[in-house]
């Protein structure tokens, strides 16, 4: 059911516009500076503000057209800018003008943390490869990030992914592990109340908190009664007394 | 210099006082015998020819001692800098020209043999032009056969500074002591007039924040002004690079700016980090800070607050209670908590802010004047429960063009359906829930809030990507709210939600119908577009706004059973 879904949102759903290699993007991207000129200038000289979380972002909504993204795209893969703004210039980039899996894995560690969130609402069997990549990736901040984004996707599936995502349950961050249970229990993992389940007593906090939160997502009924949490009831860490606080309201 | 207009105010408060300048000393009038009653209903008796200290508050002598009992003859602590010549005017011992935070009493001696002992540290008195006792002179000084009164100055070298004069009529065979308290600092609450908002303006190639401004224009005129974005690098979150305060005395005031470390989330220089000193700084004002220089996000001023007045567990606060966010690890400063601890009068606690992005106690909970509710005022508290019961009362067709654009322009969600069968927001905003849920406990218990004095905020919250599974709302944050005064009207200037077809209209925005019906009555609310760079820069209306406001009743009066006598 799920593999037939995915076969016909592959055939009907919105393409990429990321234009493939970065050599294609950066046709598009001339071609856009001698059609577009004041564009041009704008996406070519733009610097970012300050977020209040003190990250860097770019406002405006001219930057929201094709040519605009594609501009986004060359600038971003130009590698002129120091990695925050190229950073932002990730985030900039609407679904639609996801980069590509390959051409996301030649950049800075940051820049493919950024990148992947594209894949957050948008693409199939692009994002497929997209997030098998990261859940591997040799930074941990990608496969934070990733592990997390997965969550968001419930209708993407595939043996590969839904085994490394259960084998981020095992990853030595507590970070990864909270954030791991929550995907699998999101996207419903086959599986995936068991393999929780160990991290009831896992040694952070934040762990165990996540676990309870994530078995009651899969199965309140079972997760009410399990064991593991019953033990947790007097879990004195704010994060798990009060997940389980939900996992044990009728 | 801002606020010219306030600093004339309180000169007609001083004058009003009967206080006369010149040669930037100020001396009291003396007041006719004293008789009748105090301004607590207790008769003041005939003096008689007993040695009498005149102040402001009234006459203190040895059968009359209510304005000396403590706090007693109260001060602001001279850190300004009235001459501008770098020196704190503490440090000028008296010498500083225009020096006028000083406490006035004129002392009646009679011609009597009056010896007057001072008694405590960083606490100065003059008589006149000429420093006669405390730091830079002695504990002891002997006057006899004077039969004009003495004019005394008394200084305050620090918040809170604590010290005993003792007046010894040997002649009469009378003494008396009069406590010296200096003000503590006082951050502002919503329920204080307000005399000017600010905000940054902003704009470059392809955006602005002309609508955010021209709202504020149009409803304070004149009380409002923007900030210079090329001196400021367009650094447009005003709220979180300083506070206001003050401390107050009824001969003299003193304008605070808490200036925190954000330093325009840089180096020192960077973004608004020269504004406090380029607007403020000045003759009357303090710029102030504590600790390290260095910040984390939970040390920008929009992750300070204040409560309106109190009563918790029977103890009144009548200046409210301040309130920064955090958890058991991540904090603000530790130097800041205990200098607003030491304050004692706003008693501060730390609700759990840090399941935000941004981290900030500003961005899911606020106050609003009403003058019907219990307390005066009412709490708002972000709500997500309420955010859902407007999107599913809504037609699922129902397009958000605000929302729909990608990367920084929007959400990507096209429609109010896109919204209700998001499985994923419905699971985070539940786990959200939880947590604000606990924060309004606590909030109920520190500030004393019962169910009545709550407006729960229709809200939805996001994770912000790239921040770790942080929150930001989702639909704009409506508690992050400011209050102003327009022409002597409260008026909430709160973020227009969008929620709707025709953006232009906002009468067609059933969230902006919800609010209406759950904001006070009395309460005039203007919606502001702040999408482009506040909302979608992880802010909303009070990050990018402050509000300069007038000090607060008279704190020696009501507020010195929060302040620890010291030796008692």
């Amino acid at each position: 059911m799920m593999k037939s879904f995915i076969l016909f949102s592959a055939l009907f759903s919105a393409p990429s516009f990321g234009g493939g290699s970065a050599e294609e993007i950066g046709r598009s991207a001339d071609d856009f500076r001698a059609s577009h000129p004041a564009l041009a200038e704008r996406v070519d000289g733009m610097s970012p503000i300050v977020n209040r979380a003190g990250k860097y972002f770019f406002p405006g909504s001219d930057l929201m057209g094709h040519p605009a993204q594609v501009l986004i795209q060359d600038r971003l893969l130009d590698g002129g800018d120091p990695t925050p703004v190229v950073v932002a210039l990730a985030y900039a980039l609407d679904g639609e003008h996801r980069l590509e899996p390959a051409l996301i894995a030649g950049q800075p560690a940051a820049v493919r943390a950024a990148l992947i969130s594209g894949y957050k609402k948008h693409g199939l069997l692009d994002a497929v490869q997209a997030f098998e990549d990261a859940l591997v990736d040799p930074s941990m901040g990608v496969r934070l990030e990733a592990v997390r984004l997965i969550g968001y996707r419930p209708n993407l599936e595939s043996p590969t992914l839904s085994r490394r995502l259960l084998a981020a349950i095992g990853d030595p961050q507590p970070a990864l592990r909270a954030m791991a249970a929550r995907s699998i229990s999101w996207r419903v993992e086959a599986g995936g109340f068991a393999a929780i389940v160990p991290l009831l007593s896992d040694g952070s906090g934040l762990v165990r908190g996540a676990a309870g939160r994530a078995l009651r997502k899969i199965d309140p009924a079972a997760a009410a009664i399990h064991p593991g949490v019953q033990a947790l009831k007097a879990d004195a860490d704010p994060q798990v007394s009060r997940a389980i606080r939900r996992v044990l309201k009728p | 210099m801002r606020s010219m207009r306030y600093e004339l105010s309180l000169v007609a408060v001083l004058l009003s006082f009967g206080c006369a300048e010149g040669d930037g000393k100020t001396s009291l009038a003396l007041a006719p015998p004293p008789f009748g009653e105090d301004d607590t209903g207790l008769v003041i008796p005939d003096a008689g020819t007993s040695t009498v200290l005149e102040t402001t508050r009234g006459p203190i002598f040895a059968a009359y001692l209510n304005y000396g009992e403590f706090p007693g003859l109260v001060g602001v602590p001279n850190l300004d800098d009235d001459d501008e010549d770098g020196t704190p005017d503490w440090g000028q011992a008296g010498d500083a020209s225009g020096d006028d935070d000083f406490s006035l009493g004129s002392l009646v001696t009679n011609g009597h043999d009056v010896t007057l002992r001072l008694a405590g540290e960083g606490l100065r008195i003059y008589r006149g032009g000429d420093l006669v006792l405390g730091d830079g002179a002695g504990d002891t000084l002997v006057v006899s056969g004077e039969s004009q009164a003495l004019d005394l100055r008394f200084e305050y070298s620090d918040f809170l500074v604590q010290g005993t004069l003792s007046i010894e009529d040997a002649t009469e065979g009378e003494s008396f002591d009069v406590a010296l308290t200096g003000s503590p600092m006082f951050f502002n609450h919503h329920l204080q007039a307000s005399i000017e908002a600010m905000a940054l303006k902003v704009g470059g190639l392809g955006y602005n924040n002309d609508a955010f401004v021209e709202g504020y224009e149009a409803a304070l005129g004149d009380d409002f002004f923007t900030l210079n974005a090329s001196r400021y690098s367009g650094d447009v979150w005003v709220q979180d690079e300083f506070e206001f305060g003050y401390a107050s005395a009824p001969d003299a005031h003193l304008s605070i700016v808490f200036d925190t470390h954000r330093n325009g989330q840089g180096r020192p220089g960077d973004g608004l980090d020269n504004f406090p000193e380029d607007a403020y700084e000045g003759p009357g004002w303090l710029l102030i800070n504590w600790g390290t220089v260095t910040a984390s996000s939970l040390d920008y001023g929009g992750n300070l607050e204040i409560s309106p007045p109190v009563t918790v567990d029977g103890v009144f606060y009548p200046y409210g209670r301040v309130y920064y966010g955090g958890n058991q690890i991540y904090q603000p400063h530790p130097e800041t908590q205990t200098a607003i601890e030491g304050f004692q009068v706003q008693k501060p606690f730390m609700p759990d802010s840090t399941w935000l992005c941004v981290g900030h106690i500003d961005e899911f909970t606020s106050t609003v004047p009403d003058p019907s509710a219990p307390k005066g005022f009412r709490f708002v508290i972000s709500d997500t429960r309420a955010g859902w019961d407007v999107l599913n009362a809504m037609a699922p067709d129902t397009s958000l063009p605000r929302y729909a654009p990608g990367g920084f322009s929007g959400h990507g969600i096209d429609d109010v359906a896109e919204i209700l069968a998001d499985g994923a927001l419905h699971a985070l905003n539940e786990e959200v829930q939880d947590i604000i849920d606990e924060q309004e406990a606590l909030f109920r218990r520190k500030l004393g809030l019962t169910d009545e004095d709550i407006i729960y905020m229709p809200s939805l919250f996001e994770e912000i990507d790239g921040c770790w599974g942080g929150k930001a709302a989702l639909i704009p944050g409506m508690a992050n709210l400011i209050v102003a005064d327009v022409d002597g009207q409260a008026t909430a200037f709160l973020a227009d939600p969008f929620l709707r077809e025709n953006t232009s209209d906002q009468s067609d925005d059933p969230m902006i119908a919800e609010v209406r019906e759950r904001m006070p009555a009395s309460l005039d609310l203007v919606f502001l577009d702040d999408w482009e760079v506040y909302h979608m820069g992880l802010g909303e209306v009070h990050c990018g706004s402050n509000v300069l406001r007038r000090a607060a009743n008279a704190w020696w009066e009501d507020a010195g059973h929060l302040i620890a006598q010291e030796g008692r």
